[in-house]
């Protein structure tokens, strides 16, 4: 089953479509729709819709103006719109920051990975420390090794498939990558990011990788957000999706049933 | 900058950041003693303070691999 190519409101998304479920697949930082290609042939998820998005200033979809988390979640808004269809967020890493701001009209939060406490903003607070000038240059520096980043960061042992998520660092500008970067990091800092959480009753999943730094933070997550769901992903780090897919996608599969049973 | 400023310079860098590198030869990619962002860093560090330039078909795994690997590869592409 391949995925096709639709624009929405200016924003470019790549659509497996089914009757069930929607699942908005929103990626992290550098990162686009392909993180999760193998989302589609994943059995745990047949008949869902499955929208996987480039957010705006990443891959196809151009970049918003101030503020920048406000204004990128109001540009993926409309794909909540599933109409009869629950619609389920999963959200990547920094993406959490987009998905906290879509939550009225969720039925249910999968976060991945997600930047939620400050534990989590090793690489956000890295960037912040950095002006705009080194910043450049570092990224310009990063665009060049992005296929080594991939291959050091990930566990994905096809060369070709790791060549293909390199892409996503061409196309985002270091522009966009610092300014959501820091967004996100005073996002949970400040506590508006965990503000938005607490303040929406609704079923919510952290997965996380056995071999990421993560998994320390779950009494603490468990504490803040009573009644959130854990799945630990013994063979993965910090990309779930793509360390062991079918792992990953089983728990979020059995997830989206369990809460619309 | 010579082969043993090199690599005095990579033990530095990783000391500084409290990650020692155990063993010249020990492989940092499987072993996880350091991560991408270290090693971009460490590009950035090396190529202002030996002034080169590392083009991008040399920035991979291997040439990255241990503390041998990085020095062969900066002293390869250091000025004459």
């Amino acid at each position: 089953m391949t995925w096709l190519h639709q624009q929405c409101s200016g924003v470019d998304i790549w659509r497996r479509s089914g009757t069930g479920a929607r699942l908005l697949l929103l990626h992290g930082l550098y990162g686009d729709h392909r993180y999760f290609a193998e989302a589609a042939a994943a059995e745990a998820l047949a008949g869902m819709d499955l929208l996987a998005v480039d957010l705006p200033g990443f891959g196809a979809t151009a970049p918003v103006d101030e503020p920048v988390l406000d204004q990128m979640a109001r540009k993926v808004r409309p794909l909540c719109a599933g109409g009869a269809q629950p619609v389920f967020l999963v959200a990547h890493s920094m993406a959490s920051s987009i998905a906290a701001r879509l939550l009225d009209p969720a039925a249910g939060l999968i976060s991945l990975e997600g930047n939620i406490l400050p534990p989590h903003l090793k690489v956000s607070d890295r960037l912040k420390g950095l002006d705009a000038t080194a910043f450049a240059s570092e990224f310009s520096r990063l665009q060049r090794m992005a296929e080594t980043v991939v291959k050091w960061e990930t566990r994905v042992a096809d060369a070709e498939r790791r060549r293909d998520l390199a892409q996503s660092y061409q196309l985002c500008s270091a522009d966009t990558v610092r300014r959501v970067a820091v967004a996100v990091n005073d996002d949970v800092r400040s506590g508006v990011l965990a503000g938005f959480l607490s303040a929406h009753i609704l079923p919510m999943l952290t997965i996380y990788g056995g071999a990421s730094e993560y998994g320390g933070t779950q009494a603490e997550m468990a504490r803040m957000f009573p009644g959130m769901e854990f799945a630990c992903i013994a063979a993965a780090g910090h990309f779930p999706m793509l360390d062991a897919p079918a792992q990953t996608y089983d728990a979020i599969g059995n997830f989206v049933r369990k809460v619309l049973s | 900058m010579s082969e043993f400023d090199v690599r005095a310079a990579i033990l530095a860098f990783f000391d500084e950041r409290g990650k020692p590198i155990p063993d010249p030869a020990v492989d940092l990619f499987d072993s996880g003693v350091i991560d991408s962002m270290d090693l971009i860093e460490l590009v950035a560090h090396l190529e202002a303070a030996g002034q080169l330039d590392i083009p991008q078909e040399f920035m991979t795994v291997d040439n990255f691999r241990s503390l041998d690997a990085m020095v062969h590869l900066f002293a390869e592409r250091r000025p004459a």
